[in-house]
């Protein structure tokens, strides 16, 4: 069983890669005209964009001086990219949660078919879940400056106290993403609707807390733990070193590959901890044990 | 078992997530230079000459040797202050002594009092509307300080400051500068005792001076008599927002008292400290200083430190003793980085004072014998501002605490030389990570000056006094950022004659009060003719430069370059020219002319060529222009790789 449990996202893998893969060229095209301000403003020089990353940064910082006005248009181009690419997502994530309705199934139509029909649902349960972490950190916010105001004069307590609050408010995003992603799984394996999507998705949170918080949190872990050696893996081996840039790039794509298949892991694990709903509508709290 | 396993898992992640970044946050050690024997020449300090005359300073002034053992007194203060730590005031009362030491008769005599500058939304200080700069938050509560009584011992009992009007007439609602006619003139070479007593009142902390919760800080909190120049004038003006001071040498005896349950930091070494009731009473005295501050506050912690017998004494707010300890470090650092260049510290105590948050805006200013600094006590290494602050106060121990020019009308003579000597000692002491480390990779001191420096770029010019910039962000980036980056093109063009240059200036002009064409005609004796020139334009006109390479013909045999030097300044230019089988050939070119076309000969073609490869013009406005590469456009994948993972990143937020 823990073979099949394991095997349980391979049949989302190919809409992760359909995601993966329209995430990169995004990301190339996006990131285009920065490389090729840097190419142009460097190429005179014998070390061209390795001077970008010789200790002291006088090269790289002279990149940002000189192209500082038209670097500030290209970032929100980036960011503007990342917004069409929310609608994309949640096509992606109702492909990828219709394919585990049954994990045997090879009816792409059947699972297009389903994923298009719950996209609405689907898009407000992703709606729902930005306002709550935008409210929760505004909360957050509220409550430490509340309690800062009470508090006596003391630097290191009122900054311990920001990130108690910033810490607080990250348990509360945790806690929202979670409920996010099992509402999503009731909205489309249930065919739910918003509500009763998010009550079932709160029911499975109460009934099974530790084992649910303790899947997302191992695959979110080690989703940062990899994103983190992917940013920093050139500092450790020294950023100006021979390290072909080829390298580079199949290191950070595969950690990024890793992260995608972390994440369906995680959605199959928590379709698994949603109890389904029988025909008649009622909860069946019966959890199969893997 | 499912559960705990994944538990586990999410601790290990965690575990290694924070072991990576504190990999990347790891602190750089700090360095300490060579032991240096603390040793002064015996010669008594002599006046800065007139500056129509300036003579050759010599090799003399290299050594310490040459250094002055004490100043000419001029103003000494003895007096008694009782601060009151609810009410936040000084009562203050005591005896100035003063001497004429030029050779005219005086008739009355300037009074600063600039703790007015905080009296009323109407004072020159107050009311300044230019944005940028520090001072500019809104004051809760104001200060003031009112003379009660101004009595020239000599010359009768006669209070005369009911007498006393206002100096400045351009700022008539100002106190900050006020004017006391004399019951009879004071003659050359005579001197009077002034029997003065006042009450200050500190504001909320605006500027260097005022209180916070129950830190108080003590600055120019007592009336001070205006620097009296040697042709008989007084240098006096009403307090600019921009602007510091300017005063007389002298001894300083001081006595304080406080809540016995408060410390104390104050300028000089404290040679009394007891407890009367529920008073702490501390006296202070030093000689050879031209101001006193002192800073009280009963949540101090306190750390002391001997360095090559100078007693460094740190006071501190809770919970900072790390940032505390890396501050004393950089201190020793400094003091003998400082000390080797400009002559080494001639005073028994130096204090240093960091104020708790909420303080800050009475961090990061220098008194003589005393610094306060600034910075979080989560910093580490050169990620924040504990060390470069620590640096840059300190450094003004020399520049205006020794070296004692008018700040007010030549700012670029205490905080650019300052803002250099800061970043020389950063960049040595934290190369390429002067001002920020992330593993092995750091942005050096001097690249932040570029980027600041270039900002403000030409304009307006350095050289004039602060109360004429435009802004806060102008006087800022020009007075110190841009200061720091010319200095720093200057040294490294002339192969470090520069700072041999201001090592004599600081030596020969010690205790002293030097003026612009005395700086300058230490660089011209040091550094030559070529670097005075370029400090001269740099400093009064604008000074700026860009070399370019406009274009390159290479053939089989020879290779030509056609380069241009932009701007009013004339700098000599390496030329380093790299040829297909990698062997290098580095050229000068005097960078006289507007253009012209530098020749190359030789049988191996040549593959690239570049303008001042070592960076040693780092006031060059454009670098993107100095390097030419003699084939196909080379891709940036490394940086496509990069930047096109930080996206990928951003994007998984929204996507599986």
């Amino acid at each position: 069983m823990i073979a099949v449990y394991r095997l349980r996202w391979l049949p989302a893998v190919p809409y992760a890669m359909a995601g993966y893969a329209i995430r990169l060229a995004l990301a190339f095209v996006l990131i285009h005209p920065i490389a090729s301000v840097v190419e142009r403003t460097l190429a005179g020089w014998p070390a061209n964009e390795h001077m970008m990353f010789h200790s002291g940064s006088l090269l790289f910082s002279e990149v940002l001086r000189l192209h500082g006005v038209a670097f500030h248009g290209l970032l929100e181009q980036l960011a503007l990219g990342a917004l069409l690419m929310i609608p994309i997502g949640i096509v992606i994530h109702a492909f990828v949660i219709a394919s585990f309705v049954d994990p045997d199934t090879r009816d792409l139509k059947a699972i297009a078919s389903l994923a298009i029909a719950r996209m609405l649902p689907v898009a407000v349960v992703s709606l729902l879940s930005l306002l709550a972490i935008s409210g929760m950190m505004i909360l957050s916010w509220v409550i430490r400056e509340g309690v800062r105001s009470m508090l006596p004069f003391d630097t290191r307590t009122n900054d311990m106290l920001s990130l108690g609050s910033i810490l607080v408010g990250a348990l509360a995003v945790v806690v929202s993403l979670v409920m996010t992603d099992l509402a999503r799984i009731a909205t489309i394996r249930d065919k739910l609707g918003v509500a009763e999507a998010i009550a079932l998705a709160l029911h499975s949170v109460r009934k099974r807390p530790f084992e649910i918080f303790g899947a997302f949190g191992a695959r979110v872990s080690a989703s940062i733990f990899l994103a983190m050696v992917g940013l920093t893996f050139p500092l450790m081996f020294g950023i100006e070193t021979s390290i072909p840039a080829s390298c580079w790039i199949i290191v950070q794509q595969v950690i990024v590959v890793v992260m995608s298949c972390l994440r369906l892991s995680w959605l199959a694990r928590a379709a698994s901890f949603q109890p389904r709903l029988s025909q008649q509508g009622s909860i069946d709290l019966e959890i199969p044990m893997r | 078992m499912k559960l705990p396993l994944e538990w586990i898992v999410t601790a290990l992640f965690s575990i290694g997530t924070l072991t990576v970044l504190a990999f990347l946050f790891r602190t750089p050690s700090i360095p300490t230079s060579p032991h240096l024997e603390k040793h002064h020449g015996e010669t008594s300090a002599i006046a800065a000459p007139p500056i129509d005359s300036i003579p050759s300073l010599g090799p003399s002034f290299d050594e310490d040797a040459s250094l002055p053992a004490h100043a000419v007194s001029i103003a000494s203060y003895t007096l008694q202050a009782n601060l009151d730590t609810r009410s936040h005031v000084i009562e203050g009362k005591g005896t100035i002594h003063w001497v004429n030491r030029s050779s005219t008769s005086i008739t009355e005599l300037p009074i600063h009092l600039y703790a007015n500058a905080f009296r009323n939304e109407a004072s020159r200080f107050l009311s300044d509307r230019r944005p940028g700069g520090r001072g500019t938050q809104r004051i809760r509560d104001f200060g003031f300080i009112d003379v009660l009584s101004f009595v020239v011992s000599s010359h009768g009992n006669d209070n005369l400051w009911p007498k006393a009007i206002r100096a400045d007439s351009a700022f008539p609602s100002d106190d900050t500068d006020m004017l006391v006619p004399l019951e009879r003139p004071v003659a050359a070479g005579e001197s009077i005792d002034i029997e003065v007593a006042w009450r200050t009142k500190l504001p909320s902390i605006v500027e260097r001076m005022g209180y916070h919760d129950t830190f108080h800080m003590a600055a120019q909190w007592y009336p001070k008599i205006a620097k009296h120049e040697s042709d008989g004038r007084f240098a006096h003006f009403s307090f600019d927002r921009l602007s510091e001071f300017y005063a007389d040498f002298g001894t300083y005896d001081i006595t304080i008292s406080v809540p016995s349950t408060f410390l104390v930091g104050a300028t000089g070494p404290c040679v009394s400290d007891i407890i009367e009731g529920d008073r702490r009473i501390v006296r202070h005295v030093q000689a050879d200083i031209h101001d006193f501050a002192f800073a009280a506050w009963d949540g101090f912690r306190e750390v002391r430190r001997q360095v090559d017998g100078i007693d460094v004494r740190l006071l501190f707010p809770p919970g900072y003793e790390r940032v505390a300890t890396e501050q004393l470090d950089v201190t020793t650092f400094g003091l003998r980085y400082y000390g080797k260049r400009f002559g080494s510290y001639p005073y028994a105590m130096l204090t240093i004072v960091h104020p708790p948050s909420g303080a800050g805006e009475a961090g990061g200013m220098e008194y003589p014998t005393l610094f306060t600094t600034g910075g979080s006590w989560w910093e580490r290494g050169p990620n924040g501002m504990a060390r470069s602050v620590t640096l840059h106060e300190l450094a003004h121990q020399y520049f205006q605490g020794m070296v004692a020019t008018n700040e007010a009308t030549w700012p670029m003579l205490d905080e650019g030389i300052t803002s250099f000597v800061e970043l020389d000692a950063l960049d040595t002491g934290w190369p390429d990570a002067g001002a920020f480390s992330l593993s092995d990779y750091g942005v050096s001191a001097a690249t932040m000056a570029r980027w600041f420096g270039l900002t403000a770029g030409t304009d307006d010019i350095i050289a004039k006094p602060a109360a004429e910039f435009s802004s806060g962000h102008a006087y800022a980036r020009l007075v110190y950022w841009r200061s720091a980056l010319l200095w720093r093109t200057l040294d490294r063009v002339f192969d470090g004659t520069i700072m041999q240059a201001l090592g004599r200036y600081a030596r020969r002009y010690r205790f002293t009060h030097p003026e612009p064409e005395h700086l300058l005609s230490a660089v011209r004796d040091v550094a030559g003719k070529q670097a005075e020139d370029a400090l001269r334009i740099s400093l009064f006109e604008r000074g700026w430069i860009d070399v370019a390479i406009n274009d390159a013909f290479c053939g089989s045999l020879s290779c030509q370059a056609i380069v241009s030097r932009r701007g009013n300044l004339e700098l000599p230019v390496d030329v380093l020219w790299i040829h297909t089988d990698g062997s290098r050939v580095m050229t000068r070119w005097e960078g006289k002319e507007v253009q012209t076309t530098l020749h190359k000969e030789g049988l191996i073609p040549v593959r690239h060529i570049v303008l001042d490869p070592e960076h040693k013009i780092l006031l060059d406005d454009d670098l993107s222009n100095n390097a030419i590469f003699l084939g196909q456009r080379p891709r940036a994948w490394r940086t496509r790789s990069y930047i096109s993972y930080l996206a990928i990143l951003g994007l998984q937020a929204v996507m599986p």
